[in-house]
């Protein structure tokens, strides 16, 4: 489930995390764990807010979502639907593993039980899990560089994260793939325990968001539904702001 | 008239455990229609073993039968069955009604075997059990029916199917001597009147006294073969 | 004379052993009957408690739905499979399903949303039935909902509360309405009890966007129809989808069933080889008694069919009087279970084993299958018994045969 964190934290940009600021990339021999260091908190900040679409392509269907989020600390975050009509007003509040959710038509707040953090959120390729996951890639998985060099034209360093014996994760294995000068991420694979690929978040467009350099399009690609998937672009963002408490209240979430 | 049985050259071993007992030694034996015989001789000088093999019961260790014409040597067991069904009437000793049935059931028992008709049946077993003397008894069963009365019943069955032969195995042997005469007197009426063959087995003398024809077996070999007992020696 | 009137003074001979063993095979054939009767009705009654309660005997599906039970895999034309039902005279119910959110104050569950018509569920199941609190769906769409009992337990809800229902719809949205409970079922088996909630298909249909996808339709003839023909003619409404039966959706069950019905069998055989062994031990007995007669019969030109006949025709009546008074006495006792059952609640409740729910009074079925086959069978296997007694006696050698006193 961690690898999943670093998904939810690029999702949700730094809502899901708090962190020192982003460490000065760049510099010349970063270890694997300063990689993955760096990858885990490219988004994160004391706290944050933006503006986000999302757009989930199905076999049956296809809809784009407009929302803004709010974030504090690392485990706090507050999502609001602001477009389709029908949808808007529908909000997402997590506060550490609790995630409520309210309904405007309906006019109610719900609580997801556990047994749903696995289903799809919102419909997308993202599982509420992705969402509330706030530990370090670094700390779940035993890691270390299984290619550095030219691959497709790019200069690429490609880290392969198994998860340790006792680490909470679903997955079987996690490969990082980030872009060397930089240690901008390109893609991650997820791998499920058989070690088949089970799917790929691609990053890409990158370019400035909140004072920092980073990839602003998130593409989230099933392995086994071809033609499926979820494209998280992020129009705006804003780190280390001031956010009252009250904003993550079950009372805020209702309006 | 041709002959009606033809026993030639007849033995019959039994063995068991390399033990060979000669039952038969090479006995020759003709029988005419219409003859009235008795075999006699000793205990275990081999009568009722030829009257088995006569009646296609047994089969000879060599030697010929021929009975009514039939080779009984070529005749498979079935055949053997039927040879005794049409042309053979049987009389053992005792006991050899069937308990469970009636006099005339009993006396018309071969007949059903031949699929002769109920009707024809009924009539042709309501005669013969007159005419050995059981009229009005034709419902009772064995155990109602004095020995003498038994043997009676077992002699209607033999006969009313008319047959060409009738083997009778000592039949007064479990009777005493005034039944065994009527008996007696019963089948030498039958073969008068009706011409029935008989060859039975023997040791009463009153029997002896009265068959027409004597044949003495010893040690499986006929030892004389007469009219009458003078003409046999060694009685 | 006919063969038979004397095979009867025969088997009267020994009045007192003829006597035991017909007290012998009926007794054998009594137990035989009365307990396939009540296993009978304990698996019929298995299996229809299972099947009319609410999977039916025979169900349709799109292909690939059970595999993956995906919303969008619905029938192509469940119409054409009510109406071949309904002309069948068989009871037939739609359903639509799909996974959601129920939710009540800080309360929150998974639920099986089952979108119904709940006309055709009164009609061909017994669901509506099983209604604990409340009452069971009207005709007509309310924004009603009927629970599963463990769902309403874990949700806090009773009857008159509102739940939240939250969907991912068919075109993606978030769908989510408020829903009125109506009733809680009973127990009904995990599958319902844990997670079931029923809602009319109209308003099924407009939470989700279904536009009337409807998922199964569940066959019910109420054993009225064999298993094979109402799985043709389902087959036949319904090309190109699959057409499962109650067999194949509970398959422990119905192996276990198999494997009852195969204990059965090998339980019967006990009590037929009882029988049949003491019959032939019999005819053995009558045999050897008689062996002087039959040499006589032999001796008189009987074939040997004839005492084949004669000693199969004394075990055909013994056969015939054992198996038919004992079958007499297991119709009227069999009989007096079918009304009237064992009570077994005083050992269990309703319970259940492997998915299927057995009543607590134990009746009995009388069927052909279930009392003429255990009867006819021992009747045959009694009679198969005296072939070989039948055969020592039309082997015999006449001379020996009459020698022997
Ligand atoms: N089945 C048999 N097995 C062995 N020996 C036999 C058998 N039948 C007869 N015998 C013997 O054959 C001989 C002739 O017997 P049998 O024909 O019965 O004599 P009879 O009738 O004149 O008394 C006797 O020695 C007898 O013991
Ligand atoms: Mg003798």
């Amino acid at each position: 489930m961690q690898s999943k964190s670093k998904l939810a934290g690029a999702l949700l940009g730094a809502a899901l995390w708090l962190a020192a600021a982003a460490p000065a990339a760049g510099a010349a021999g970063l270890t694997p764990r300063q990689i993955l260091d760096h990858v885990d908190d490219l988004f994160r900040g004391k706290s944050s807010q933006g503006l986000m679409t999302m757009t989930v392509v199905t076999k049956h269907w296809q809809r784009t979502l407009t929302m803004q989020w709010w974030s504090k600390g690392k485990d706090r975050s507050l999502v609001r639907i602001l477009a389709p009509k029908k949808e808007a007003g529908t909000a997402t509040l997590r506060v550490g593993n609790n995630v409520w959710n309210y309904l405007p038509k309906v006019k109610r707040v719900i609580k997801l039980p556990s047994s749903m953090m696995s289903g799809s959120w919102m419909g997308s390729h993202f599982t509420n899990d992705d969402l509330v996951k706030e530990s370090r890639m670094a700390d779940d998985y035993t890691f270390k560089i299984t290619f550095q060099g030219v691959r497709d034209g790019r200069e690429i360093i490609e880290i392969t994260c198994r998860p340790k014996p006792d680490a909470a994760v679903v997955w079987g294995q996690v490969r990082v793939v980030v872009q060397a000068g930089d240690y901008l991420p390109l893609f991650m694979r997820y791998f499920d325990e058989d070690l088949h690929p089970a799917r790929t978040m691609y990053f890409t467009n990158v370019g400035d968001l909140g004072g920092r350099r980073l990839p602003r399009t998130m593409k989230m690609v099933p392995q086994d539904k071809p033609g499926e998937y979820t494209l998280v672009t992020y129009q705006k963002m804003r780190f280390d702001l001031e956010l009252a408490d009250s904003v993550f209240s079950l009372r805020s979430l209702r309006d | 008239m041709s002959t009606l049985v033809k026993a030639t050259d007849i033995t019959k071993d039994y063995g068991q455990d390399g033990v060979v007992t000669h039952a038969l030694r090479g006995v020759s034996l003709s029988l005419q229609p219409g003859e009235f015989a008795a075999m006699v001789g000793p205990s275990g000088s081999g009568k009722s073993t030829l009257l088995n093999i006569i009646g296609g019961l047994d089969r000879p260790t060599s030697g010929t039968v021929e009975v009514d014409g039939q080779r009984l040597n070529d005749l498979g067991k079935s055949a053997l069955g039927e040879l005794r069904r049409d042309h053979i009437g049987f009389i053992f000793q005792s006991y050899n009604l069937l308990p469970v049935l009636t006099a005339r059931e009993n006396a018309e028992y071969v007949l059903r075997l031949q699929g002769v008709p109920a009707a024809e049946r009924r009539r042709r077993v309501t005669e013969v059990l007159a005419e050995v003397g059981l009229a009005g008894m034709e419902d009772r069963f064995p155990r109602q029916l004095s020995g003498g009365q038994q043997q009676r019943v077992a002699i209607a069955r033999a006969v009313a199917p008319e047959p060409a032969l009738v083997l009778a195995d000592e039949p007064t042997a479990n009777v005493d001597s005034k039944t065994g005469q009527s008996l007696l007197d019963l089948m030498l009426r039958l073969n008068q009147d009706k011409g029935v063959t008989f060859l039975f087995s023997t040791h009463d003398p009153a029997v002896m006294q009265r068959a027409r024809r004597l044949i003495l077996l010893k040690d499986g070999e006929v030892a004389g073969d007469g009219e009458g007992l003078e003409d046999i020696d060694g009685v | 004379m006919n063969t038979l009137r004397v095979a009867w003074r025969n088997l009267w001979r020994n009045r007192r052993r003829t006597l035991v063993t017909l007290a012998a095979v009926s007794v054998c054939t009594l137990i035989l009957t009365v307990i396939y009767c009540l296993m009978e009705g304990l698996m019929v009654g298995a299996v229809a408690n299972t099947t009319n309660l609410s999977l039916g005997e025979v169900q349709v599906y799109a292909k690939g739905y059970r595999h993956d039970r995906s919303f969008y895999k619905a029938l192509k034309d469940p119409g054409a499979i009510l109406a071949a039902a309904s002309a069948a005279g068989v009871g037939a119910a739609p359903r639509s399903y799909s996974f959601g959110l129920a939710a009540l104050g800080a309360k929150s569950s998974g639920a099986r949303l089952w979108g119904i018509d709940p006309a055709a569920e009164r009609a061909a199941f017994d669901l509506y039935r099983h209604v604990a609190q409340g009452r069971f769906l009207g005709d007509r769409p309310e924004k009603a909902v009927v629970l599963g009992y463990k769902l309403a337990k874990s949700l806090e809800a009773r009857v008159g509360s509102t739940l939240v229902v939250v969907v991912q719809a068919a075109d993606g949205s978030l769908g989510n309405d408020l829903f009125k409970v109506v009733g809680i079922l009973k127990s009904c088996g995990a599958a319902i009890d844990r997670n079931a909630a029923l809602v009319h298909r109209a308003d099924f249909a407009e939470l989700l966007v279904s536009g009337g996808r409807i998922h199964e339709v569940a066959l019910n003839s109420r054993g009225r129809m064999p298993l094979e023909k109402l799985r043709a003619l389902a087959a036949a409404a319904a090309p190109g989808q699959e057409v499962t039966t109650w067999r194949v959706i509970m398959p422990a069950a119905s192996d276990m069933l198999n494997v009852w019905d195969s204990m059965m069998w090998l339980f019967g055989l006990v009590f037929i080889l009882a029988a049949a062994l003491g019959l032939m031990n019999t005819m053995l007995m009558a045999t050897f008694e008689r062996i002087r007669e039959f040499g006589i019969i032999r001796a008189l030109g009987a074939t040997t069919w004839r005492i084949l006949a004669d000693v199969t025709g004394e075990a055909m009546i013994l056969s015939l009087l054992g198996t038919g008074l004992g079958a007499l006495l297991g119709l009227a006792v069999s009989q007096y279970l079918v009304v009237h059952g064992l009570d077994m609640s005083s050992l269990a409740g309703s319970y259940s084993v492997g998915g299927l729910t057995f009543d607590p009074v134990w009746r009995a079925t009388l069927s052909l299958r279930s009392f003429l086959e255990p009867v006819l069978l021992m009747f045959g296997v009694c009679l198969l018994a005296s072939i070989y007694p039948a055969i020592l006696a039309a082997r015999l050698d006449p001379v020996r045969a009459i020698n022997r006193v």
